[in-house]
């Protein structure tokens, strides 16, 4: 590997704030070693946020962490980390201790899991302080106040004595943000920071870091798989695959002019932010095995365009633009080359046809655990669902969007009979079906299947991808014999997958395949229905458009329907024919897609329609938040009305909202009359 | 919930399951072949001997009436009389728990930090010399039945060696403190049972709390290693194992049956076993409900001392 | 916890290597069956050339605890040698001759119907209060009680009435002519107790002999400390004695070692073989009294059938067993109570061993068709689960399929002995009269014949007769005479006698050999 540094010197690295030079980490030893991140340069100017996205396994993070002197289990082989011009891989165990914390600071995924569980906000935030400021315990703690207001979370003096389960992902967040920001960094990691949390509250995270950048003026090294939240953070984006740059520029010019097919590729699998109606173009096959790293474009196997020519050696990094640089050897042809997604057709069943499966006034409340002894118990039960009524018609795709917490997941375990509903019914062609699955008719279960958000869960790890998808093939007698090996492998061959995988156990999958495994099981029973809970949000941007893409083409083929659950509206404008908007248990919305993101009739919907990412710098402002009203009592009046901008007053709190008719069936539970 | 409601629950729960423990010990004794005039008569007695020693001890009457009436004297205080001894059952047990209580602790204070100590030490230095040295000990001790380990360490200590006496003699009335060096081996064997368990149990969560998250935070914070371990990541690797302490403490007191049988030591657990021998029912039912209270007790007591560790259960 | 030195009742004590000039002679110088010679004491030092020294204390283990404070309950050795030592009988056994206790003599009258004891005078029992008539004769009317008396019930022999002739004087009245009266009155179930103060015995037991209680542990040990006001001013030499039960081999070994214990008395013989050559211990292993037999009950299919009963005590090889059971520490037994060396052995009796050809051809004989056997033992009274084994092996050889079921103690009491055909048991003796050797084990109407069924033609009737009968030539004919019968008919077959095994620490002085696994503590003193 030749170090191409020299050509890409750029205004600016003397006085960096980090200049990362030819790094490279390889994880383990001998044959078995894992080239996990080879020969990556970049640099930060003060006060810029640079952005690495790649694909989950790109060594993104890795970088990340090397940074901060934390590569577990891993090696650095050669290159420089500078921060201000001093090596920090010269770094003493007690050096390094000084800078952590301090002089570089780290914002983490998984906020609740980066926070201690067993100790106080206040005394985290303090933590840092006490070590790096030389400061007393009782001025840190006033500090960490301080910086809770910083980070603007509610009530900071109360807010430092609680624990991190007493408050939200939100704030969680917001807590490791000023735990970060504590000491004043030069420069500040921040590792996919919003991953995982509800949309509405990633534009708060991403509203707050914005704000603190222009105020602290710190660098920021940006990790994200989500391109349209690096272009809203970054000015500049560097593209990382399979452990190496491939491309780095102007965070707008490399979204929408990428001059590398693998960025080419991130961005067709993006959904369309405009609402189109077009095939989604994922990047095909997946990343190289790095423990024997190929010869030529690292990218070549899966790329549209390489040549043979592209497989002769490592491609040299090429200007292609201003700071715009790209490791392909035809990145003048590229913008020519690049094909014209085909638009998809959106069809949905006409409005008259009746519904095949209804909901009707469901209700489920959860029970609080208690230890023993029913007689001990108060009555106290929390509603997860509150008289839900929703239709969905054959081949129709119902989208069910909502944040974490309203309900969604629970409405599809009790469609799918897999929880008993405490009120109200299921209905399949106006028949009441039965609460639990093992009561209802075989017919009844084979109509109706389900796939989960986690697939590797979903799958026994002992059987082979052949047995787990014949299984429902012989349970729901849809054939018998050698009928089932040719129905298995042409249910795998529906999902995109060859026979080859027949034999495969799920552990030798990734994770796209075993969902699109999880797909093929819940079609080998021939159903009517599937109900797709989060099936994407644990993948990567481009496994996502191929599993899309597998839901649509299937439903083009054998005319399923789905119930589709997710907290990404991008994906349910993608893919929904009608939508339904929970909040708390309630539909507070519902109503063909176009029509309901073209014209939200419920404020909640419209708060999170403004909170989507554009791709844009600063292109989102997150909705104002309301902190003061008091939580509704559940039962009573909207539940919504807390956070509601459109709030009324009294009758919001007291009285339950009317339905109120649009066009096409859009119904929207508020007070306020629909804008027609 | 409060910790006082937690409190009062599961004294609720305990004093119930306490009432079936002693139900169903009361009815498994006498499914049991033999009852306690065949145990005291023996094997060369006489029917009509058995017969008459039967129905001067109210055996002849039905098992309910006769569970009934220990019952009612059992609400009363009254522990009832041993068959066999004809001695009031109640002195007979306080002492017998003194003695194992007495043991049962000095084995707690002894394993828990050690245990505790070496499980972080064999997390923190995971793969090296010392961690596959305390695994592999702690694996062959684990799979080492307490007997084998009690005469493997008379053998070596009291038979070979002499250095410490093998068998506890401890006359009754006596302070067992004037006998601490009868008490070596019983602790040294059980504490070498119960700290292969927990030193595992240490071992896996702190390797589980070590490669968390937030322990990573605590350390790209800047804290100093020796300082995250003990303070970050200790306490909350300590909070399944302490479920498991409190859970051993009952544990303990039921498996002492075998080590005060094999060290001659008079304490709840050789009582037991010659209650069940002699079928001695008042004398057996004490020992079973005291053993079982052990159990409620030790697990109420590491259920309120992980409340007290862990603030998602505080409130 | 083991079994194993639980008092299976009865046997004689009469055995070795006395030649008959010998027994009669003791016989006759103590007016009744009896044991020459005083009794051995170990040691490599005479005791008798040293005087005893007073103080000390001294602990004594078995391998099963104290049992009781009652003597009419206490069962195991431990229990019986607390109780000897808290209490006095009338006469004291000393391995086999009789000496005076709280009687200081004794006479028989009417034809040995009836017996008269003088008592001692000035004696107290340990709450303050005399021993007289009226305490002998409270114990001897419980004695008579089938429910109150006990363990007493059946060592009393057949007593009919007990009458007091002043407050040092009582009368035994038997049903029938009682020659061995005095030996069941040393009986070590004939303790006598304070009048009116029975009830109190579980509690706090008082009785007249050398050791007062002071302590009991159930299940662990008991302690009693010196009777300072003791009838022989000169006993007993001990402060403090200990009794504790350690049923574990290691642990007593331990135990001993340690000096936590000073001896161990009734020990396995494996116990016995590792601490035989251990410097600063005595160790002794003899002959002893005790036995473990197999019972074919006579009264149940197929052992009704005298020749498949006669098969069986072909099919042991006995000598084999006693190496491999034994370890060698036993003596051969021919299924009669005495052994091959007792005066009560016919000298003109062959001995029995494995006869496999003869098993088979007696059972062809027999007419009964192929036989398919459950036995049971049990492990807490070793070895005798070798003999069920050593049954098994020679059974398969004759075509007898044999199954082995070990049950634990109290099953076994409950649902095995008198109810199933096949089964092991052990016997022990626990005095020295005819009365607990042989009419409790082989009258059809004896306690401890588990058959019930008459051991023989005419035995029952030569049985009364013996324990009639004060002539010792005639009583030794007649014996022989049972003996030769019962080899061949009774229900009982004896494979061995197991050794008695002691070991003790050297500062133990005094220790007789336990005869009868009893031994007079009072005699006991440390250096």
């Amino acid at each position: 590997m030749i170090p191409q540094r020299h050509e890409i010197r750029q205004a600016g690295v003397e006085n960096a704030v980090l200049a990362i030079e030819n790094l490279s980490i390889t994880y383990g030893k001998g044959s078995e070693a894992v080239h996990a991140v080879r020969g990556v340069t970049l640099s930060i100017a003060p006060g810029e946020a640079y952005g690495l996205i790649g694909e989950s396994g790109s060594g993104k993070s890795t970088v990340a962490f090397s940074c901060m002197g934390h590569v577990a289990g891993g090696e650095i082989e050669t290159g420089s980390i500078k921060l201000k011009g001093e090596n920090l891989l010269r770094l003493s165990p007690a050096g390094w201790q000084s800078v952590r914390g301090n002089r570089v600071a780290m914002v983490y995924q998984d906020p609740m899991n980066a926070l201690n569980p067993a100790f106080k906000l206040g005394a985290q935030v303090a933590e840092a302080l006490i070590r790096h400021r030389n400061m007393t315990r009782k001025d840190a703690l006033a500090r960490a106040v301080e910086l809770f207001r910083q980070v603007r979370l509610p009530d900071p003096e109360n807010l430092a004595q609680r624990y991190p389960h007493q408050i939200s992902g939100g704030q969680q967040q917001r807590v490791v943000i000023a735990m970060a920001i504590a000491c004043e960094a030069e420069l500040l990691i921040m590792d996919e920071p919003t991953t995982g949390l509800d949309i509405t509250t990633e534009a708060h995270i991403l509203d707050l870091i914005a704000d603190l950048r222009k105020r602290l003026g710190m660098a920021i090294l940006f990790i994200s798989h989500n391109l349209r939240v690096v272009a809203q953070v970054c000015d500049r984006v560097g593209v990382l695959y399979a452990g190496q740059m491939v491309e780095e520029g102007p965070a707008s010019e490399v979204l929408r002019r990428a001059r590398h097919p693998y960025t080419m590729g991130l961005n067709n699998s993006l959904l369309p932010i405009d609402g189109a109606v077009k095939r989604l173009n994922p990047i095909p096959g997946s990343l190289p095995d790095l423990r024997n790293v190929p010869g030529g474009c690292i990218f070549a196997a899966r790329c549209a365009y390489a040549t043979p020519q592209c497989k002769d050696a490592v491609p040299a990094i090429q200007v292609v633009g201003s700071r715009h640089v790209s490791r392909c050897i035809f990145n003048e042809i590229l913008p020519l080359a690049e094909r014209a997604a085909e638009t998809r057709k959106r069809f949905g069943p006409e409005e008259s046809v009746p519904p095949q499966l209804s909901v009707v006034d469901l209700d489920f409340s959860y029970a609080r655990p208690s230890l023993a002894l029913p007689f001990l118990n108060r009555k106290e039960q929390s509603k997860a669902l509150d008289r839900v009524t929703l239709a969905i018609r054959p081949g129709e795709t119902l989208g069910i969007v909502g944040e974490s917490g309203s309900g969604k997941s629970t409405l599809a375990r009790c469609i799918a009979g897999l929880r008993a509903p405490t009120g109200g019914s299921v209905r399949m062609e106006g028949q009441r079906l039965e609460p639990l699955a093992g009561q209802r008719s075989r017919d009844a279960r084979k109509r109706v299947q389900i796939v989960f958000q986690n697939p590797d869960s979903a799958l026994n790890p002992m059987r082979t991808v052949g047995e787990i998808v014949s299984r429902p093939i012989g349970l729901y007698g849809n054939a018998s014999g050698p009928e089932v090996a040719k129905r298995t492998a042409e249910l795998l061959e529906m999902v995109n997958l060859s026979e080859r995988y027949l034999t495969r156990f799920p552990r030798e999958l990734s994770g796209g395949e075993k969902q699109r495994v999880n797909i093929a099981r819940a079609l080998a029973a021939d159903p009517d229905i599937i109900i797709c809970d989060e099936p994407t949000s644990a993948l990567d941007i481009s496994v996502q458009a191929a599993v899309l893409n597998t839901l649509i083409d299937l439903r083009a083929k054998r005319g399923v329907a789905y119930i589709f659950i997710t907290h990404d509206l991008g994906v349910v404008r993608y893919i929904a024919d009608r939508v339904a908007v929970m909040y708390s248990g309630s539909v507070l919305e519902t109503g063909p897609v176009r029509e309901v993101f073209a014209n939200p009739g419920h404020a909640y919907t419209e708060m999170l329609l403004s909170a989507m990412p554009r791709g844009e710098r600063h292109a989102r402002h997150a909705p104002e938040e309301i902190v003061s009203r008091a939580r509704p009592v559940q039962g009573q009046g909207c539940p919504f009305a807390d956070r509601c901008l459109r709030y009324l007053g009294q009758e919001c709190d007291a009285v339950t909202p009317p339905l109120r008719l649009g066009r096409n069936g859009h119904m929207v539970s508020c007070h306020i009359p629909l804008r027609t | 919930m409060p910790l006082w409601l937690l409190i009062t629950r599961r004294i609720a729960v305990m004093v119930i399951s306490l009432f079936f423990v002693a139900l169903l010990t009361f009815l498994i004794v006498n499914v049991l072949p033999g009852d306690v005039a065949t145990a005291i008569l023996g094997d060369t007695a006489t029917p009509d001997q058995v017969a008459a020693l039967r129905g001067s001890l109210g055996l002849d009457q039905p098992v309910l009436l006769r569970f009934m009436k220990w019952f009612f004297d059992l609400l009363q205080g009254d522990f009832g009389t041993s068959l066999t001894f004809n001695r009031p059952v109640g002195p007979m047990i306080a002492g017998r728990l003194l003695n194992s209580a007495t043991l049962a602790l000095i084995c707690m204070i002894v394993v828990i930090p050690v245990s505790i100590l070496f499980g972080a030490i064999a997390a923190v230095k995971q793969g090296s010399l010392l961690d596959r040295a305390i695994t592999g000990l702690t694996t062959f001790l684990f799979g080492m039945p307490e007997y084998v380990l009690a005469l493997g360490a008379m053998l070596i200590f009291a038979i070979w060696l002499q250095w410490l006496p093998g068998a506890a003699m401890i006359n009754p009335g006596e302070s067992l403190f004037l006998h601490l060096d009868t008490l070596v081996l019983p602790v040294l064997v059980i504490s070498l049972g119960g700290a292969t368990y927990i030193i595992q149990m240490t071992r896996a969560s702190m390797i589980d709390v070590l490669a968390s998250p937030y322990v990573r935070t605590a350390l790209l914070k800047g804290i100093p290693r020796w300082q995250v371990i003990l303070k970050h990541a200790l306490p909350n690797a300590m909070l399944p194992t302490l479920v498991e302490i409190g859970l051993s403490f009952g544990a303990l007191l039921g498996g002492l049956v075998i080590i005060e049988t094999i060290f001659n030591f008079a304490g709840i657990g050789q009582l037991m076993v010659m209650a069940v021998q002699s079928r001695d029912v008042p004398v057996l039912q004490a020992c079973v409900l005291v053993i079982a209270a052990a159990y409620s007790l030790g697990s109420l007591l590491a259920d309120i001392a992980s409340m007290l560790l862990n603030p998602k259960l505080r409130n | 916890m083991t079994f194993d030195d639980k008092p299976w009742i009865t046997q004689s004590g009469h055995r070795f290597d006395f030649s008959r000039r010998q027994f009669l002679r003791s016989a006759a110088s103590v007016g009744l069956i009896g044991l020459g010679g005083a009794a051995s004491v170990f040691g490599a030092r005479p005791a008798a050339a040293q005087t005893p020294v007073r103080g000390g204390s001294l602990t004594v283990a078995y391998t099963a605890p104290v049992d009781s404070m009652d003597p009419r309950v206490a069962y195991s050795v431990a229990g019986q040698q607390f109780m000897g030592s808290i209490f006095d009988n009338l006469i004291f056994d000393n391995n086999g001759q009789l000496e005076p206790m709280l009687a200081t003599s004794w006479a028989a009258e009417n034809g040995a119907r009836e017996w008269v004891f003088n008592l001692r005078e000035g004696v107290k029992f340990h709450d303050g209060s005399d021993f007289t008539s009226a305490d002998v004769v409270a114990t001897y009317e419980m004695a008579m009680d089938k429910t109150a008396g006990g363990r007493m019930y059946n060592a009393a022999g057949p007593l009919s009435a007990v009458t007091a002739e002043g407050p040092l004087r009582v009368r035994l009245t038997y049903s029938q002519p009682f020659s061995d009266g005095p030996s069941a009155v040393a009986s070590r179930f004939m303790r006598i107790l304070p009048a009116g103060k029975f009830d109190q015995l579980t509690d706090h037991p008082i009785g007249t002999g050398p050791f007062m209680y002071k302590s009991f542990e159930p299940g662990s040990s008991a302690t009693a400390v010196k009777n300072p006001n003791y009838w022989d001013p000169e006993r007993p030499y001990l402060d403090q004695l200990t009794i504790v039960g350690i049923a574990d081999s290691v642990t007593q070994q331990a135990a001993l070692r340690s000096g936590n214990v000073d001896v161990l008395s009734g020990i396995q013989t494996e116990t016995f073989l590792s601490l035989r050559n251990v410097s600063g211990l005595i160790a002794r292993s003899e002959p002893g009294t005790n036995y473990h037999c197999l019972i074919t009950q006579i009264n149940m299919a197929p052992f009704d059938n005298l020749k498949v009963r006669e098969a069986f005590r072909y099919l042991i090889d006995r000598n084999m067993l006693i190496a491999s059971a034994l370890l060698g520490q036993g003596g051969v037994g021919t299924d009669s109570p005495f052994q091959v060396t007792d005066a009560y052995y016919p000298k003109d009796l062959p001995l029995r061993n494995q006869d496999l050809p003869r098993a088979k051809k007696l059972l062809e004989d027999s007419g009964v068709g192929p036989l398919n056997l459950d036995i049971f033992t049990m492990s807490e009274r070793p070895p005798s689960p070798r003999i069920a084994v050593a049954l098994k092996d020679a059974a398969s050889k004759v075509g007898i399929g044999i199954n082995i079921n070990d049950v634990p103690y109290t099953e076994y009491a409950a649902n095995v002995t008198r109810q199933r055909p096949l089964y092991t048991t052990g016997t022990f003796a626990t005095a020295s009269n005819l009365f607990t050797n042989l009419f409790l084990l082989y009258h059809s109407k004896g306690a401890v014949n588990y058959s019930q069924t008459e051991s023989g033609p005419g035995v029952d009737a030569l049985i009364e007769e013996i324990l009639a009968t004060t002539d010792q030539e005639r009583k030794i004919e007649m014996v022989n005479e049972v003996v030769s019968k019962i080899v061949l008919y009774s229900e009982k077959i004896i494979p061995y006698f197991m050794n008695t095994s002691v070991v003790m620490n050297g500062r133990v002085q005094g220790y007789t050999f336990p005869r009868f696994d009893l031994i007079d503590m009072g005699r006991v003193w440390v250096s």
